[in-house]
């Protein structure tokens, strides 16, 4: 191996180092700069689907908010999660996931955090037949958005790639475990 | 130029004596089954595409007694059961090189119950409305589910060969359970868009022996063991009935789901479910919650009749 190969080598395994996605609890989601406020949003998908409660967040269960090119979503398959400001019991979460769609955008996101899993369509592939009619292409990318109260936008805070192979859990810890940290701060 | 490496595409059959395709095989009878090559052939070469079965589980086993032919172009295998024939399906391969199981052709074989007197069984038999001997399809089915298989549309959704159930989806879980049962005669890709109604589901499994269950769509209905649920809101889903516990008013349900899992995913992680997600599994849920009964777009329970094998 050459002192250049090294070189690149190590530059590499830097630069995924620096930038790992599977380490969320030392991740900000302030925006570190611009380029990760989006232009894209994602307001009206908050009342896409009724809500789930688990694990301490409000969730869009199932397929999320579907694909639609022709309604309202088309950014790609969407799960909406909102976690609560304040800790709630189990009791108290039905009553109020019952009454998340019945609120307007800015209440949401006034009562809550709410963050956005996209996989755009680019990575979905088409299937008339199936249920939903799409599924996630063999190497797809995930990303993460949420909406920032203070600036009023959605941002990027993350993005995974996924081989569906050999990678499915991934993806699932990657999300879950962003949103545990989310939880485990609330008081 | 090079010759393009011959192969079987197709298998189509058995048909009976009256050229009719059958659902059930019955001992006794005779069928031929038709093989359709990837290119044309001349009589010599079609005539070396060979045939074997398979028995329930046991051994890949040529034909030796059966007579084979050629009909438009396809290779034609006939042959008959013997009366005493004793078995749950019987899976016929047609093949040049090796056998595969994504070109064969699986039927169930009608119990043979007692001596058969002079009288000629019907082709398709008025099939019992429970369970005869034989291993129960829905423990077969729980063994499947339970090897948490990948969830995924992506590709054979209509096989039972190893590449066919390197992933599953929902419906594609419930088509398997319908086709082992042998309620569906021939495995096809089924979705839930297909299972809105009685008809529209029958059609799309190509027999009459599925009932939509009045009254199922309502919070009362306690669904029985083997029963289909199904709901439909832009995307569906679908599972099947494994047991209903009355005292806790559970659920216990054979699914294949998505990564971000159900509506009811706390019920069934602290009610005994499977808690792993983006695969296929055994979910508990509440009857009258929001995975069943309560969920947007909620249709209802189907079940299964005429089924020719052990529930």
């Amino acid at each position: 191996m050459t002192v250049k190969t090294v070189s690149l080598f190590l530059i590499a395994y830097a630069t995924i180092t620096f930038c790992g996605c599977n380490n969320p609890a030392a991740r900000s989601d302030a925006p570190a700069s611009d380029e990760a406020i989006v232009d894209l949003n994602f307001n009206n998908m908050l009342l896409c689907s009724d809500y789930t409660f688990q694990d301490g967040y409000f969730f869009t269960a199932d397929y999320g908010c579907l694909y639609d090119p022709t309604q309202q979503n088309s950014f790609g398959n969407i799960t909406v999660y909102l976690v609560p400001h304040k800790k709630m019991d189990s009791i108290a979460c039905d009553s109020v996931a019952q009454k998340i769609t019945s609120l307007k955008v800015a209440e949401i996101q006034q009562d809550f955090d709410a963050y956005v899993f996209l996989i755009p369509p680019a990575d979905l592939h088409y299937n008339a037949t199936g249920d939903p009619p799409y599924y996630q292409k063999d190497n797809f990318t995930e990303k993460l958005y949420g909406f920032n109260q203070a600036l009023q936008r959605w941002q990027l805070i993350d993005s995974i790639s996924i081989n569906r192979d050999t990678e499915n859990e991934k993806e699932q810890l990657w999300r879950e475990i962003f949103l545990q940290v989310k939880v485990n701060k609330i008081k | 130029m090079a010759t393009i490496m011959k192969r079987v595409v197709k298998i189509e059959g058995p048909f009976n004596n009256a050229d009719v395709p059958v659902d059930i095989l019955v001992p006794g009878e005779s069928y031929y089954y038709l093989a359709t090559p990837n290119r044309e052939m001349d009589d010599e070469e079609l005539l070396t595409m060979k045939w074997a079965y398979k028995v329930d589980d046991g051994e890949i086993t040529p034909f030796q007694k059966s007579k084979y032919s050629k009909s438009k172009g396809k290779s034609k295998m006939s042959g008959s059961l013997p009366k005493d024939f004793a078995a749950d399906r019987t899976t016929v391969y047609a093949y040049f090189n090796r056998p595969s199981d994504d070109i064969s052709m699986r039927k169930a074989v009608q119990k043979t119950v007692a001596p058969k007197p002079a009288a000629t069984p019907a082709v398709t038999p008025a099939a019992p409305a429970v369970a005869q001997a034989g291993p129960g399809i829905l423990d077969e089915m729980k063994t499947l589910v339970d090897r948490n298989i990948p969830y995924s549309q992506s590709g054979e959704r209509a096989k039972l060969s190893p590449e066919g159930l390197k992933n599953l989806d929902c419906s594609e879980t419930v088509g398997i359970y319908l086709h082992k049962l042998g309620v569906m005669p021939t495995f096809v890709a089924i979705h839930t868009g297909l299972m809105l109604s009685e008809k529209d589901f029958r059609k799309a499994i190509g027999s009459d022996n599925i009932d939509f269950i009045p009254g199922s769509k309502e919070a009362g209905f306690k669904p029985k063991r083997g029963d289909i649920f199904v709901w439909r809101a832009g995307a569906g889903h679908t599972g099947i009935v494994y047991k209903y516990d009355a005292a806790k008013d559970l659920v216990t349900i054979l699914e294949a789901i998505g990564n971000v899992g159900s509506a009811d995913e706390a019920t069934n992680r602290t009610s005994g479910g499977t808690a792993q997600k983006g695969c296929s599994r055994t979910a508990v849920y509440k009857r009258t919650g929001k995975a069943l009964n309560a969920h947007a777009g909620w249709i209802g329970y189907y079940r299964p009749k005429n089924f020719t094998k052990n529930l």
